[in-house]
């Protein structure tokens, strides 16, 4: 049995995630006018939610990949960005990258009381 | 002549042991009458010190089981309260705290009676 | 129903509010246009928003049918409609958009009401902003917590 357990490494997992999905939604915002360009994006949590499913130790080896949205033109030269909506995206996954990271350390901190070295 | 090793939960138990009626705790008589294992509270198996830990070291468990399925369901995007994720983390962190003091001081004590010259 | 439903429906006024500017805005740069692809003179243009059902997604209709009610869901720009009020008549006759008369149909834009608008869409902007950054501290302050 590993030291890193499977809840441990979902969370690491999903701060990779975050992270790719940080880039990918930073490259939607940066080509917001750019001619017929549609907005991506990374669903990493129903990624990790199936690779749970299918089974919990093979967590450690989810690669994620981001998806073209189907948006559609928003406006008239093709592009398909709602610059708000890809900020507030932004936004939210940065909180959430926070909250992942704090929870992996306090569980990490966990283990290291119950270790002794609290 | 050899002196009996008593097991961990005797001494203690003389320190705090049910009441017979009810089921406050109390400090006991050290040194008094009474002979270590003599009240019926100490040899009960489902009391006594031993049954408390027992009791404590498996809801020290279900609470860090709890803060593990919170912290996947956050990684796997099905949380809808980040507020519950964080005490459920928050209150894991602090029963491993208060589990790991409350065994230092039990090793404490027993080795603080263990050095007592008879 | 998400964790993040709050800081979607601010994202969702910005872009609510965002197009209100950019019709507000051709409306001022149309309001002496005398010609049109669709001919006449140009016809002022207004927003409709509308709240956004939940139960356009499937997280809001599983709310729905488990009785928890509709989840608030933000607003969308319903349609972009024509302002019905009649164009102005100027009588102008050395324009060479003038008719038979002399008159020239100018549009039924009022620059002072859409300056007001303009305001009043940049206002409600920046209140989306102010939610959405009261919304982040909150998320923020709970993380801290650890």
């Amino acid at each position: 049995m590993s030291i890193i357990d499977p809840t441990q490494m979902t969370l690491m997992r999903a701060i990779s995630g975050a992270t790719l999905r940080n880039t990918v939604l930073s490259n939607n915002i940066a080509n917001a006018d750019t001619p017929g360009f549609q907005p991506s994006d990374v669903d990493f949590h129903a990624t990790l939610a199936n690779a749970l499913e299918d089974e919990p130790e093979g967590v450690a080896g989810v690669t994620f990949a981001p998806e073209e949205l189907g948006t559609g033109a928003q406006r008239a030269d093709g592009n398909g960005v709602d610059s708000e909506a890809e900020a507030a995206k932004l936004a939210e996954n940065g909180l959430e990258l926070n909250a992942l990271t704090q929870i992996a350390n306090s569980r990490m901190q966990i283990m290291k009381t119950a270790m002794g070295l609290g | 002549m050899t002196l009996p090793i008593s097991p961990i939960s005797s001494p203690v138990s003389q320190m705090a042991v049910p009441k017979a009626g009810g089921g406050e705790w109390s400090v006991g008589k050290i040194g008094g009458s009474e002979k270590p294992g003599a009240s019926a509270g100490a040899t009960d198996p489902a009391g006594g010190f031993g049954g408390m830990l027992s009791n404590a070291i498996d809801g020290l468990q279900k609470t860090q089981e709890a803060a593990s399925t919170q912290a996947t369901q956050l990684a796997t995007g099905q949380t809808q309260d980040l507020s519950s994720v964080v005490t459920a983390v928050q209150e894991a962190q602090l029963s491993m705290e208060l589990a790991t003091q409350v065994r230092s001081k039990a090793v404490e004590a027993y080795t603080e009676i263990f050095h007592t010259q008879i | 129903m998400g964790l993040f439903d709050a800081l979607n429906i601010s994202a969702s006024g910005l872009t609510a509010q965002r197009l209100r500017m950019d019709v507000t805005s051709a409306n001022l740069a149309n309001a002496e246009t005398t010609r049109t692809p669709e001919g006449g003179a140009y016809k002022r243009q207004d927003v409709i928003l509308q709240e956004s059902s939940g139960s356009d997604t499937f997280a809001g209709s599983l709310a729905g049918a488990m009785g928890s009610g509709e989840a608030p869901a933000g607003v969308e720009v319903a349609a972009i409609v024509d302002d019905t009020t009649p164009t102005k008549k100027v009588y102008e006759p050395s324009n060479p958009e003038a008719d038979g008369q002399g008159y020239v149909e100018m549009p039924n834009v009022n620059p002072v009401s859409e300056m007001t608008d303009l305001i009043d869409a940049s206002r409600s902007y920046q209140a989306n902003v102010t939610a959405m950054q009261t919304t982040k501290q909150v998320f923020s302050k709970t993380i801290e917590l650890l």
